[in-house]
């Protein structure tokens, strides 16, 4: 409290709105998103690290929603080469330990994104929150496989990249 | 029909097995589609509510019995994370099926419905609230019965439509089906197959051995009959077994014998008799001969049969002993052999080289006249390359100018240089067309003598326009100056009287010297006039040159403006020249005038020089001693590849030394036409009133007419340098007269001499008269006529001029002869009386040339005065 109180003042002071803000976050804001790649320590990521990548829109139903929705978040491979991770497989871990292996090629070969936001809301955990790996199957005739939907994981909070 | 039941049992085993394979794959895909189906999308999404939920009681009991933070945040999440499985159940494609069940989707809704109330018993929660967390867990557990149940149904209800166990049993029975069915087919096929291999491969064996032997067959006689050639066959008895039908073409007269079967000398003797053949005297001989041929053949032989076609005919012996004989049609080859044949005669006869040249430019044959055209054997030649023909300046010109005609498509025709193996040229025309196989044809003449027949012939008729110009004018010019001459002294004697009667100091004594000056200059115009056309009244004597251009230069210096240099080199050896020493100074001042007017007013200089004495320069021809006319045309050559232009006059030499007089200016020069014309009468280049045109004409005229020759050289802008040379007077030439006269033959006869211009008369008259003869002197053929008629035989000789007004030598010598037959006379002529010369010659008189040589005269007298003694003596 009295890290972020100082950080106010000295933003203030120094009129680096853009800096405090940041600090602030990185101060206060629980990581949602852990990616490491194995034997290298994790990279984490708060909610604002992960808006803070460009954001991408995918327009899509699924088979678990009426509808089609808008799911919006960074995409899957700016956040790995954020974290610096190069690999072949992606291990994704839901909060509840539930795991899926993940091509690492998708992430290049489709705009799949780790979605934040669900129809420009965030997502609560229990309504699949906080991120959902988004495949864009509306638009990708190739995705609309049972195999893709088992990837799509939801309550996503870690990822290990081999 | 046996031998295919073996193959329809397979086939029946094979289908019976694909049908059976067919079914069964069908039909486990219908069932697992329909398990996966309805397992995937339903009963997952039960199963993890279960799961979440039963992972919510263990939190809710965790937290119980350890009241941490952590455990209570963990708690509240696996809340949430159970609240998430919820609604899949109405929503999406995935709960469609749960949500088909009775019930199933209002007990999940009113699960819904309750958790909110849940959760505020759970956030309530506080560690040492035993009761609370009892009613919490109380709460959680009535959610367990329609979970339970749900999952239940979901599992009955995938019981009804589809049993595992069912699927299981079809699977092994399709197994054991597919086994059996199998096994069966397969024993039954290698059965039959093994029973009926062996006899099918015997019964293919030969079948194929037999038809094998019909298609070889087949395809020999299709061989034999679509060749060209006739061919046919004999056994080692000497009967026919196949003929083709070109060979039945070739002899139509036994057409009808040829057939298997028929004896060959049956067929020889037929053919003979029924005249097959060109040229056979006893067919009984020829069968004869031929059988042997045919029994003992030895490669091949041409017959010509009557039709006129040409066969050769190769007999072989095969090694079952039989005769084949092939005839081959040979009569286009043999026509065609003799056409080239006549042809390649042609070419060897043709006066002009031929040759081919082979695609890589190479010789390839060479004709007899282009070999000896090169002066080398055709052998020698073949290899060379073509360009190799041309001299080394048109070795690359030449292909690359034949390549672009052929490229164009048309032959190259021009005339070029030629080249020997000595290294002599020579000009040819030569033509070159492409052959066909990318190769050349070469066809090349030479046309030396043609173009030195031509250059002559050129030459000769420009020399003749030239003299009857200079004659035409010359003898307007002479007549006119020499009556002009006379009016000038009469001008110029009254003009004196004026001078001198009137007062010195008044406008008439003026006009009177202007009348003298006048006068002055129109008498050396009629000198020019006179000295161009080349009067034979001059006067001549030793002259030093030396003096002669130092007197001209004295004179000429002072005419001359003061930015005129006059340079004089003199570095003749002491010599004299034969001159009329006036002429000498005419020729030094015309050329100077000539100079300073190049000049044009701006500064330069006049070179004047001399030297010597020389021998003539090679380019006046060869040196000849002898009467010959002087050359009076202008040869004009560009000097090298200079701007230069060279001209020469007179010539060829006569004399072994020159003195070599020169006059050169640095002005503007002259262009190549102006050289062309500049001895011209009246020709001039200066303005109106400035030049009379005669200057350069008087030069050429007293220049030759000296025995001398001319050069010039000028180019525009470059000045113009004149070379004079004069023959060096030799002091026992004959034309040393006075001093020679001694030496002269001879004479006491009497001669009747005829000139109408009295001084040349005089002359003659006194020449004779020194050498001793009686001479009489006459004006005019009219009297000299009269004389002779009244006494025939006063006179021993007749020397007359040509040219005379009135009756002409010619005439008065036809006359004379009238008179006195064998009246020996002598005529003299003028250089351009070429016409009158060979009338002359006609009639037996002897010709002296003018100016009459003295010595040359004494000669000529004594000789036409001892021809008439030979005549009398000989009467």
């Amino acid at each position: 409290m009295l890290r972020s109180a100082l950080a106010v003042i000295l933003a203030l002071f120094l009129a680096a709105p853009d800096l405090a803000v940041h600090a602030q976050q990185t101060a206060s804001a629980p990581a949602i998103l852990s990616v490491r790649r194995h034997g290298e320590p994790s990279v984490e990521f708060d909610r604002a690290a992960l808006a803070r990548l460009p954001q991408r829109a995918i327009l899509t139903s699924t088979p678990w929603t009426e509808g089609t929705i808008s799911f919006e978040g960074p995409l899957l491979r700016d956040v790995l080469r954020q974290a610096g991770s190069r690999g072949t497989t992606i291990t994704a871990i839901a909060i509840n330990e539930y795991k899926v292996s993940l091509p690492f090629s998708d992430a290049e070969s489709f705009d799949v994104i780790v979605a934040l936001k669900r129809d420009g809301q965030y997502m609560p955990v229990r309504d699949k929150g906080p991120l959902w790996i988004v495949y864009p199957l509306d638009q990708v005739a190739e995705l609309r496989t049972p195999g893709t939907h088992a990837k799509m994981i939801w309550q996503l909070k870690a990822m290990l990249v081999e | 029909m046996r031998r295919y039941l073996g193959h329809i049992a397979a086939a029946v085993v094979l289908v019976a097995f694909l049908a059976a394979g067919a079914y069964s794959f069908v039909r486990m895909t219908a069932q697992f589609g329909l398990f996966m189906d309805h397992f995937r999308t339903g009963n997952w999404i039960a199963t993890q509510a279960n799961v979440e939920y039963l992972r919510l009681t263990e939190t809710i009991s965790s937290y119980q019995a350890d009241p941490s933070a952590e455990a209570r945040s963990d708690m509240l999440t696996r809340l949430d994370l159970f609240w998430s499985r919820l609604p899949l159940v109405l929503e999406g494609e995935e709960g469609k099926k749960i949500r088909s069940l009775p019930g199933a989707a209002a007990s999940i809704q009113a699960i819904i419905a309750d958790l909110p109330q849940l959760e505020r018993r759970l956030q309530a929660l506080s560690g040492r609230d035993l009761a609370a967390y009892r009613d919490a867990m109380a709460h959680a557990d009535s959610y367990r019965a329609p979970l339970r149940d749900l999952l239940q149904a979901l599992l009955a209800h995938d019981g009804e439509t589809i049993s595992s166990t069912a699927i299981d049993r079809q699977r092994g029975e399709l197994f054991v089906a597919f086994g059996f069915v199998g096994l069966a087919g397969a024993a039954l096929f290698i059965l039959l197959s093994r029973s009926l291999r062996s006899a099918q491969q015997a019964y293919d064996k030969a079948r194929s051995a037999e038809a094998n032997a019909l298609l070889a067959r087949e395809q020999l006689e299709d061989a034999i009959e679509s060749i060209g050639e006739g061919f046919v066959l004999y056994d080692k008895d000497e009967r026919l077994i196949i003929a083709n039908s070109p060979y039945k073409s070739f002899y139509p007269t036994i057409a009808d014998m040829v057939q298997p079967g028929a004896r060959l000398e049956d067929i020889l003797r037929t053919s003979a008799t029924r005249c097959q053949y060109q040229g056979v005297a006893d067919p009984q001989a020829w069968t004869r001969e031929r059988l042997e041929q045919h029994r003992n053949p030895k490669g091949s032989l041409i017959q010509h049969l009557v039709d006129g076609r040409i066969l050769r005919v190769s007999d072989r012996r095969t090694r079952s002993g039989g005769i084949v004989s092939v005839r081959a049609d040979i009569t286009d080859l043999v026509r065609a052999e003799e056409l080239l044949t006549k042809r390649l005669a042609a070419i060897e006869a043709a006066p002009d080289g031929i040759a081919i040249v082979d695609p890589s430019g190479a010789l390839q044959y060479v004709n007899r006249s282009l070999a000896t055209l090169y002066g080398e054997k055709p052998e020698a030649m073949v290899g060379r390359a073509w360009p190799r023909l041309f001299a080394l300046a048109d070795q690359t010109l030449v292909p690359r100018k034949v390549a672009e005609a052929i490229a164009a498509n048309r032959p190259w025709r021009s005339g070029a240089l030629g080249r020997r193996a000595d290294g002599t040229t020579f000009p040819m025309e030569v033509g070159l067309s492409a052959a066909g196989d990318g190769g050349l044809v070469l066809a090349l003449r030479n046309v030396e003598h043609e173009m030195a027949l031509k250059q002559q012939h050129a030459r000769l008729e420009h020399q003749f326009h030239q003299a009857q110009k200079m004659e035409a004018i010359g003898r307007l010019a002479g007549g006119i100056a020499h009556d002009f001459n006379n009016i000038l002294a009469a001008i110029c004697g009254y003009a004196s009287f004026l001078a001198e009667d009137l007062a010195p100091g008044t406008p008439q004594a003026g006009f009177a010297a202007n009348i003298s000056t006048a006068a002055g200059h129109a008498k050396k115009l009629v000198q020019q006039i006179l000295a161009f056309s080349r009067s034979q009244d001059i006067e001549r004597l030793p002259v030093d040159p030396k003096l002669a251009l130092k007197e001209t230069a004295e004179i000429l210096r002072p005419t001359l403006p003061p930015t005129t240099r006059v340079v004089v080199r003199d570095s003749l050896h002491p010599c004299m020249v034969w001159a009329n020493p006036t002429q000498i100074s005419q020729v030094l001042m015309n050329l100077c005038v000539n100079a300073n007017d190049a000049l044009d007013g701006r500064a330069g200089q006049i070179v004047l020089a001399l030297e010597g004495p020389i021998a003539p320069p090679d380019r006046f021809g060869a040196s000849t001693r002898g009467t010959q006319e002087a050359f009076t045309e202008v040869a004009v050559e560009r000097v090298g590849g200079g701007s230069k232009t060279h001209a020469t006059a007179g010539g060829p030499p006569r004399h072994s030394r020159y003195v070599l007089l020169t006059v050169a200016d640095d002005g503007s020069g002259m262009p190549p036409g102006v050289m062309e014309r500049m001895f011209d009468p009246f020709f001039t280049t200066k303005k109106v009133g400035k030049g009379t045109g005669l200057g350069l004409a008087a030069v050429h005229g007293i220049v030759l007419s000296h025995g001398g020759l001319i050069e010039a050289e000028s180019g525009q802008g470059e000045g113009t340098t004149f070379h004079i040379y004069l023959p060096v007077y030799e002091a026992d030439s004959a034309e040393a007269p006075l001093e020679a006269l001694h030496g002269q033959p001879r004479g006491k006869e009497r001669v009747l001499v005829v000139d109408d211009q009295e001084m040349v008369g005089t002359m003659l008259a006194t020449n004779l008269e020194r050498l001793g003869y009686d001479v009489t002197l006459c004006a005019s053929s009219e009297d000299a006529l009269e004389a002779i008629n009244e006494a025939p035989f006063a006179w021993d000789l007749l020397l007359s001029d040509i040219r005379m007004p009135g009756v002409g030598g010619i005439e008065l010598a036809r006359s004379a002869r009238a008179v006195h037959p064998n009246m020996p006379i002598v005529l003299c002529s003028g250089y351009s009386d070429m016409e009158a010369e060979s009338k002359a010659r006609d009639l037996d008189v002897t010709i002296v040339p003018k100016p009459v040589d003295r010595a040359l005269l004494a000669r000529a007298l004594r000789e036409a005065l001892g021809a008439r003694e030979a005549a009398s003596k000989a009467a």
